[in-house]
């Protein structure tokens, strides 16, 4: 067949042109709030300079949210072949395209095509970040109570009837970009790990987790320099464990086979090849993709008995709750009010507790800019 | 001197990302990229420390379990290369270990989401609770979660059935369908603004973590 896109001729086998990559297949329209869903919430970051770049979605410039003030181009021809063109419109498409096998082919690009700078957006990002700063510098709160939920109690009373030579499982299941949210989870719960003089085992299911344990180990340290009581022995890691849920089944079989490095491994744990994470007391997963929870649940969680806890990001802990109100995690610790919940079970000042008039600045702040956008919005309404 | 050029740098590349909010400029374009390119290329260099190498290691290679999975998986690597060759016949051996690595990861998946996730979620149906203090709504509370997931999948996945439904006017299959479709609507709308809601509280925790730490290097 010729493939749309380069125009050679390519094999009919495979759905993708041999010399260009451009696809084949003709375009499978999405269920309509699925299209809706894929529209305004972009699964990654935007890049490029007033245009959508996503090998799913282009957005038509009428979707734009008009506040934005940025003028979208039309797709163009490469990039449109590249895509998935997602047309809302279904009155107006006449199907030609779908007929053809091919997406319709784009119209050609308007003359200006540039984002425009937005001093609205400018003026209430500067304000956020000056309360932000504010809050940072005047923490008034820092002494204010936390809202605290029956898992953060759960949470820390597991830990607190530990044995004293119990071995807990450690997973890291974050990067750098959400270290800053995460930390404020790990810090309590490493320390009281620490505190407890339990054994920590950690690994990780990303490249980047030994990196993050060794910063989150880092900061507890300065609260452990504090603290008076035995800190139990030194953390002992099965590294970075490459393979997702495919990683985490051999995992439940033998963790120490599962590793990179067995021999290395069971040397550092002390485990023997043939114990299974049975062997565990407790399992924590620090995570903030819900992916990753998710293949703990489904390939770990099913085959042991030992207690799943999980602390997760704010962002992905609505997906996860389900699992916790099902027993599956025992305890979901989740964002910064759960860490500033366990802060003050552990009677300790810490990162959550710095944050907390910052933090509630910025939300007020927030729902003030969302109260003003919609009582303008109803007032435009009116007036129209 | 290096100090004080790293804090500098951290601010700037900082703020260059945060000015996005305003204007999506070549500077913020210039330091996403840079920063992907790092992360990308620091990945790489783990994988390769941390599990290649390891693998070739000749302690490890001693153990002739280890040696025959070290060599069925470079073959399956070879063969999976070979998969974007242009002879068909290479290609059809390349499959090979694709559909093997497909299939199993499949299978692990399918058979972790109906142990780990479906049949534990059906079941905990029962354990829902409208308020906790009062058992007798329990019951309503399983109705109301069954209905609006029939709702959500009503309005999500019209069949032929309810399509010839819609065409008769004013039926009251019609009625019943638009208003069942209008609370799994409902019901999708609040999940998706409680996801959107806490994604940006902990966006925003983040933002502030990043602020503090910038401010401590600086005072």
């Amino acid at each position: 067949m010729i493939c749309p896109h380069c125009g050679q001729e390519t094999p009919d086998v495979g759905d993708v042109c041999e010399h260009c990559g451009g696809a084949l297949l003709p375009e499978v329209r999405p269920p309509r709030l699925l299209s809706q869903i894929q529209g305004l919430i972009l699964p990654e970051p935007v890049i490029s300079v007033g245009r959508l770049h996503h090998p799913d979605v282009t957005l038509p410039p009428a979707l734009l949210p008009e506040h934005l003030d940025v003028v979208l181009p039309e797709p163009e021809p490469q990039a449109a072949a590249e895509g998935h063109v997602v047309d809302l419109d279904e009155e107006a498409d006449d199907g030609a395209g779908q007929q053809e096998g091919f997406p319709p082919p784009p119209p050609p690009p308007p003359p200006a095509l540039q984002a425009q700078p937005n001093l609205t957006m400018a003026i209430i990002a500067s304000a956020m970040l000056a309360l932000i700063v504010a809050g940072s510098l005047w923490n008034v709160l820092g002494n204010a109570g936390a809202a605290m939920r029956p898992a953060v109690k759960e949470a820390y009373t597991f830990i607190e009837i530990l044995p004293d030579d119990a071995q807990v499982l450690v997973a890291w299941d974050y990067d750098p970009a959400t270290q800053g949210e995460m930390r404020l989870l790990a810090q309590p719960l490493l320390h009281h790990l620490q505190r407890r003089g339990v054994k920590i085992v950690s690994m990780s299911l990303r490249p980047f987790g030994p990196d993050v344990a060794t910063d989150a180990m880092a900061f507890s340290a300065r609260w452990q320099a504090l603290d008076s009581r035995s800190l139990g022995p030194a953390p002992s890691s099965l590294g970075f464990i490459p393979g997702d849920a495919l990683a985490l089944r051999s995992l439940a079989l033998s963790p120490v086979l599962a590793s990179s490095q067995p021999s290395m491994s069971a040397q550092a744990t002390g485990m023997r090849q043939d114990e299974t994470v049975e062997r565990f007391d407790l399992v924590i997963e620090f995570s903030a993709d819900y992916a990753s929870s998710r293949h703990w649940i489904e390939q770990v969680a099913v085959r042991s008995s030992s207690r799943l806890l999980v602390a997760a990001s704010g962002a992905i802990a609505p997906s996860l709750r389900p699992y916790e109100q099902s027993g599956q995690i025992r305890a979901l610790l989740a964002g910064y009010p759960d860490a500033l919940a366990y802060e003050s079970l552990l009677n300790q000042v810490g990162p959550a507790r710095a944050q907390v008039t910052a933090q509630t600045l910025a939300l007020f702040f927030i729902l003030g800019v969302v109260l003003l956008a919609a009582l303008r919005s109803i007032v435009g309404r009116f007036r129209s | 001197m290096t100090t004080t050029l790293g804090i500098l740098l951290a601010t700037l590349l900082t703020l260059a990302i945060f000015s996005r909010v305003v204007y999506p400029h070549a500077v913020f374009r210039w330091v996403s990229h840079l920063l992907l390119g790092a992360g990308a290329g620091y990945v790489a260099a783990i994988i390769l420390r941390q599990v290649l190498l390891p693998a070739f290691s000749f302690r490890e290679l001693q153990n002739p379990l280890h040696l025959a999975i070290v060599l069925v998986s470079v073959l399956m690597i070879g063969l999976m290369a070979l998969r974007f060759a242009t002879h068909e016949a290479v290609r059809v051996w390349g499959l090979l270990p694709l559909g093997t690595t497909a299939g199993v990861g499949g299978a692990l998946a399918l058979a972790g989401m109906m142990r780990g996730s479906l049949l534990p979620q059906l079941m905990a149906v029962e354990k829902l609770q409208f308020v906790a203090s009062v058992p007798a709504l329990d019951l309503l509370s399983i109705v109301l979660a069954t209905l609006t997931s029939l709702g959500v999948l009503l309005y999500l996945l019209p069949s032929p059935d309810e399509a010839r439904l819609l065409d008769e006017e004013q039926s009251f299959g019609r009625w019943l369908l638009s208003g069942w479709q209008l609370l799994g609507y409902w019901a999708l709308m609040l999940a998706l603004g409680a996801l959107v809601g806490s994604t940006v509280g902990a966006r925003l925790t983040l933002l502030i973590e990043r602020v503090q730490f910038l401010l401590e290097l600086w005072f």
